[in-house]
């Protein structure tokens, strides 16, 4: 009795696990783009009438990065400069190229981990320093000339970026200026809302702050993030990332995703990440409403 | 009958118990006496195979008591303990029904015995639902006997029952354990180290000493001619005792 | 009898007092990133409300000093529970107050002079429930009707325009899913330590050679902090996956709930192990002798007297065990576990307080009703067993 009740109980729990395994499950970081770019993808995806779960807002990328390489999820938005890390790169030049950074991760994932990278958006979420906006600065050499010139400055940032090879230092060396510690005031963790709070609310002297391209809050704060033309960042195009077997069995998967990444601009995702992150409104709602106004979920 | 045959305890590698033969006849109080390290509740707890023995054979009532289910021996003998050992979580009523409900009583006659025990120890029949906490030692150590007797098992072990109370409680509870003997004629082994007890109590005494028994015999035997000095210091000043004795079975008329 | 001075009310309130005066009640932010302009509580409060809980307050010192009788701690324990109660009313009125014609993404926040405030009359109200000693019933009864009053409150819409609530509203589908998920973390790793511990408790009171290698090696474990215990099992997990097939199609992988519920398991092991083995051990020696001795067999010793009077020291145990549970499994969220634990890390990221808080105080409000439950159960347990 005992033992046929068991065998029922099995098989009814290898259907359980064995059903939403019909269902991409779409995955995505922790951070807010992370919530947009997820739900874009996952409200496209049912909208074409493909079955799809969600496990967003899952954690940090390697979190995510292994859950992909697992199975446990079958695709989710990733920074196609995170190839630098991911393949142990992060000197080399083509990273900073938005093209090349792009062709190098699609071939390297593809041949050693069976991942598919899809179109990107031209949005760069890379390491920025963002100004106040009365300073009257767009420009990484205007900023250079502005500090090499006696002009008052003070940037909040993360401690992994003032000391890291890739973050201020690169700047410095690219546009030929150098901060001193007084003219820095370092936080612990790597949070560019706070370092951003820091510079709109010039609270203890902050007028920079350390910030992601794409952060939302930064055209709300009245902040603006500086351009950086000589390409002293790694660039990161946020881009699906499709395990293989998952593409093999649904191809069209490139001609759904590829226009709503293809029409995020910089200021498109800025403004709907602080439609997220500043003005608080549901992740999906903000994603669906883009999709919409792009004629992306006409009928 | 109780026969204790040249029985032996050894444990941890010393003789707690030395070659102890001792028989104890149908209906018969036999106080086992001694000073603290005797082996008087070793040997009484052989009896109920609570502590094995290394050496020789008890028997009662002519079976070898090894043969038996140990549990079924315990359940037909009556055990109280000084600590009393009464369940907290239970009634006075559940604690003395306790063997009876193991034996499978159906609840009627539980019920019924559990008034005559409490009448038969002075109880107040209410005080079949309350709780041993809110019991006093005495009254708690009634219920203990009764416990004891529910089942009615032929042989009572009682481990020196009444030590832990006052001696008011004390010579009540003596008074009324030997009414108890005397109307239900229950074989009865009582350990004690309180020689006052045993003579009052005891049909025989059978004083042990280091594990060995040094002597047996009635109140007045042990009185009038003990076996060695070290009977004659236990037992004390056989006037004062005899006199103490004549009083008390004058008392217990 | 011996009026014995309440010390601890007067404290409370000087602190309230504290909190109301200096502190901000609430606080008016443009959105959600900023830092809002503070607002003091007699700027957020009508006037009538404001008056009620100075009276109430005052009331409640008043009351503390005169003396120590049931009839007063009973007045006490209703003093300071309106006074809770007003503070909520008074905090949700003032946001829709203040939200009355703003942008739709202003957000109005409890300040710190709020929470220092709730927290002294929570306190006050759980010093006056302790004086008076309730029965395990009526604390059930009066812990029941103080919350339909709450939801009753907030099915109103009384909370509606707090930051707070608003976080919640966008999310709502997303945190009953982590809430549930919170749910099955805990009772995921609760059920298979008992299973496990209750069995190692029981052996090692038989064995008691085992002991010390048991309770050492449970010992090591529970001193492992519980982020390098969750990043120690991802590699081994993930290995073990990779290694067999059938137990990564199971679900069991090295991200996710699989690592989250094995270290959890294994932190709720000590506690119960040990609780288990003391609540067998609790029964006084003469009981188990005297049931030896009347023909109990062991298994019959365990049933009747080693178990039922060893239940509140096991009870107890587990009383710790589901607390720290509850709070261990928020770092779920860090290896993709889920739980309300999401919410916290997402709130940090984004330095959205509001959103931690939203993770945070549910979580809170869990190991606190966890923990009630608790004592009731060891309370009702011990009235019968009369130790």
């Amino acid at each position: 009795m005992m033992r046929a009740m068991l065998k029922r109980l099995l098989l009814a729990l290898l259907l359980v696990w064995a059903a939403p395994a019909q269902a991409l499950v779409v995955g995505s970081k922790i951070d807010t783009e992370g919530a947009l770019l997820g739900n874009m993808i996952l409200v496209l995806l049912r909208h074409h009438g493909i079955a799809a779960t969600g496990k967003l807002q899952l954690g940090p990328t390697e979190i995510v990065r292994r859950a992909l390489i697992a199975g446990e999820i079958d695709l989710y938005p990733e920074y196609t400069g995170n190839g630098a890390f991911f393949f142990h790169q992060e000197g080399d030049p083509a990273w900073r190229d938005p093209v090349a950074g792009y062709q190098r991760v699609k071939a390297l994932d593809r041949a050693k981990n069976d991942l598919v990278w899809l179109t990107p958006a031209p949005a760069n979420n890379t390491w920025a320093i963002a100004v106040r906006g009365d300073m009257k600065l767009t420009t990484l050499p205007a900023f250079a000339r502005y500090v090499d010139g006696g002009g008052t400055v003070r940037l909040a940032a993360s401690a992994e970026f003032v000391n890291s090879p890739g973050g201020l230092p690169s700047f410095e060396k690219t546009y030929g200026f150098a901060l001193t510690r007084r003219q820095l005031l370092t936080l612990a963790g790597g949070n560019t809302a706070a370092t951003i709070r820091a510079a709109a609310e010039h609270i203890s002297g902050v007028n920079a702050a350390m910030a992601y391209g794409t952060d939302g809050a930064l055209t709300v704060l009245g902040l603006v993030a500086l351009k950086d033309d000589k390409g002293a960042q790694i660039v990161y195009r946020p881009a699906p990332v499709v395990r293989g077997a998952v593409m093999k069995a649904h191809p069209e998967l490139a001609t759904i995703l590829d226009p709503a990444f293809a029409g995020l601009t910089l200021q498109r995702l800025q403004s709907l990440n602080a439609k997220i992150s500043v003005e608080g409104l549901d992740a999906r709602a903000v994603a669906a409403e883009y999709l919409r106004s792009e004629g992306l979920l006409a009928k | 009958m109780i026969a204790l045959d040249g029985v032996s305890c050894v444990i941890g590698g010393r003789r707690i118990v030395d070659r102890v033969s001792l028989t104890v006849a149908d209906g018969e109080f036999c106080a086992l006496v001694g000073p603290s390290g005797s082996g008087k509740s070793t040997t009484l707890k052989t009896i109920n195979r609570l502590v094995p023995i290394s050496d020789g054979v008890i028997r009662i009532d002519g079976a070898d008591i090894v043969a038996a289910n140990v549990e079924a021996l315990r359940r037909s003998i009556g055990y109280v303990i000084q600590s009393i050992g009464l369940f907290p979580h239970w009634t006075v009523a559940d604690n003395i029904a306790t063997v009876p409900r193991l034996l499978g009583w159906p609840e009627d006659r539980r019920r019924h015995r559990v008034a005559e025990l409490l009448t038969l120890l002075r109880l107040d029949p209410a005080a079949a639902e309350k709780y041993p906490h809110q019991l006093s030692g005495g009254q708690q150590q009634r219920v203990g006997v009764a416990r004891a007797l529910a089942a009615d098992p032929a042989i009572l072990l009682m481990d020196e029952p009444f030590g832990a109370l006052d001696p008011i409680t004390r010579t009540a509870l003596q008074t009324e354990l030997a009414a108890i003997h005397r109307r239900l004629g229950k074989t009865i082994l009582f350990v004690t180290h309180d020689i006052d007890e045993a003579l009052r109590l005891a049909d025989r005494i059978a004083i042990l000493d280091a594990g060995r028994l040094v002597q047996v015999g009635t109140p007045e035997e042990l009185l009038a001619n003990p076996a060695s000095d070290f009977v004659r210091e236990f037992v004390g000043d056989p006037e004062l005792r005899r006199l103490a004795l004549k009083i008390a079975r004058r008392n217990a008329e | 009898m011996n009026a014995r001075r309440n010390r601890v009310i007067p404290v409370l309130i000087a602190v309230f007092a504290l909190g109301g005066v200096v502190g901000p009640f609430l606080n008016q932010a443009p959105n959600r990133l900023v830092s809002g302009t503070p607002i003091a509580i007699w700027q957020a409060l009508d006037r009538p409300i404001l008056f009620l809980i100075v009276a109430f307050a005052g009331l409640l010192i008043a009351v503390s000093r005169i003396g120590a009788t049931p009839n007063l701690h009973r007045a006490m324990l209703v003093l300071a529970t309106v006074l809770f109660l007003l503070l909520l009313y008074g905090a949700g009125k003032g946001a829709t107050f203040f939200m009355g014609g703003a942008a739709l993404a202003a957000r109005v926040s409890l300040g710190w002079g709020f929470w220092l405030m709730v927290l002294c009359a929570a306190f006050a109200i759980v010093d006056a429930a302790q004086r008076m000693n309730l029965p395990p019933r009526m604390r059930l009864l009066l812990a029941g009707a103080f919350l339909v009053y709450l939801v009753a409150m907030a099915m109103n819409g009384t909370f509606d325009q707090l930051s707070l609530t608003r976080e919640l509203a966008i999310r709502r589908g997303a945190f009953l899913a982590e809430l549930a998920r919170h749910g099955e973390l805990v009772v995921g790793a609760i059920v298979p330590a008992l299973l496990i511990g209750v069995p190692l408790g029981l052996w090692a009171t038989r064995r008691p050679r085992v002991r010390p290698v048991l309770f050492g090696t449970l010992n090591v474990l529970q001193t492992i902090p519980s982020v390098a215990l969750f990043g120690l099992l991802i590699g081994p997990l993930s290995a073990l996956a990779v290694a067999v097939p059938a137990v990564g199609a199971l679900g069991i992988h090295g991200i996710g709930m699989a690592p989250a519920l094995v270290a959890l398991v294994l932190y709720a092991l000590l506690p119960i192990v040990r609780n288990s083995a003391a609540g067998i051990e609790a029964a006084d020696p003469a009981i188990i002798e005297a049931a030896r001795g009347m023909g109990f067999s062991p298994r019959q010793i365990l049933w009747h007297a080693q178990l039922p009077l060893g239940l509140p020291v096991f009870l107890a145990g587990l009383r710790i065990v589901l607390v720290q549970t509850i709070g261990l499994a928020v770092i779920a969220a860090l290896i993709g576990g889920g739980g309300l634990g999401s919410f916290i890390f997402q709130g940090i990221g984004q330095n959205a307080i509001d959103l931690v808080l939203l993770g945070a105080i549910p979580v809170t409000l869990l190991a606190l009703a966890a923990d009630f439950v608790l004592q009731l159960a060891v309370a009702t347990v011990e009235q019968r067993s009369r130790r």
